[in-house]
């Protein structure tokens, strides 16, 4: 498995809507918000409904300017669904307080397999 | 469809604000910048108000999805400070169990307890239906 390499320029990628500090009062930053992680729960859906071999799940929450329990549920239910698939999502970007805040108080901090970024996943990976 | 945001404005002197908020998530994010920006008025420190925007969030969440799951309503949103506490209330009008801590589905009411000093949960069948209490110590 270490000897396998993360594709890094041709991988699919969800992006989290960027913090835009000049529109932080209307519905549209709000409404994306909430595509991203409709969106999100529908990729890791279907990755690990059709789970291929050699490929690794990495959700990087380093951009995301908000954090809240409907976001983690989407993450439980896409771990759990992975790990009965025998795939291991990885979680990066959740040092910053948003983030680390939820999974310390909800206990779920030791569930996920948590790297810093998503290139320490790689070199982790690639041993 | 117009922007409901408008009814969610704030009014009344400084020691308190409140808003009426109309059960959809997309109007959540400008609540919560709303929030946060009366609750650093009160003296709370930052990461204080961190944690009361975001049970404030959790509440409201969890009215939209149980108390008006199958229909459009309003939830009353109330903040205030006195010379000692912080106080943010949020009220509902429709009907839903409030689950046990314990229970994964209660992660939000968890994520609650945890956040804030003080919670208080009243729930009724009529209107009111569930009021959320939070409230948090000042200095």
């Amino acid at each position: 498995m270490a000897s396998n390499e993360i594709p890094t320029a041709d991988h699919d990628r969800i992006d989290a809507p960027q913090a835009d500090t000049s529109n932080r009062s209307g519905r549209a930053a709000t409404g994306q918000a909430r595509s991203t992680i409709c969106r999100a729960e529908e990729f890791l859906c279907l990755r690990v409904e059709q789970p291929m071999p050699d490929v690794w799940i990495v959700v990087d929450l380093g951009e995301v300017s908000f954090f809240g329990v409907s976001g983690l549920r989407c993450l439980i239910d896409a771990r759990e669904a992975a790990t009965r698939r025998g795939v291991s999502p990885h979680l990066t970007g959740a040092d910053h307080r948003v983030v680390a805040r939820l999974l310390e108080i909800t206990g779920l901090r030791t569930s996920f397999d948590t790297l810093p970024t998503v290139d320490s996943v790689v070199v982790a990976l690639n041993g | 469809m117009p922007a409901r945001n408008d009814h969610a404005v704030g009014n009344g002197p400084l020691d308190r604000w409140r808003a009426r908020i109309p059960s959809e998530v997309a109007a959540l994010g400008a609540i919560r910048w709303r929030l946060a920006c009366w609750a650093l008025t009160t003296g709370l420190s930052n990461a204080t108000v961190d944690d009361l925007v975001h049970a404030t969030y959790e509440a409201l969440a969890n009215s939209i999805q149980h108390a008006y799951r199958d229909r459009e309503g309003e939830i009353h949103l109330a903040a205030k400070h006195t010379a000692t506490h912080v106080v943010v209330t949020v009220t509902d009008h429709g009907r839903w169990f409030v689950p046990h801590p314990a229970a994964r589905r209660g992660l939000g009411i968890r994520l609650m307890h945890e956040l804030a000093d003080d919670i208080r949960i009243t729930s009724n069948e009529g209107s009111p239906g569930t009021t959320v209490r939070l409230s948090w110590r000042l200095g």
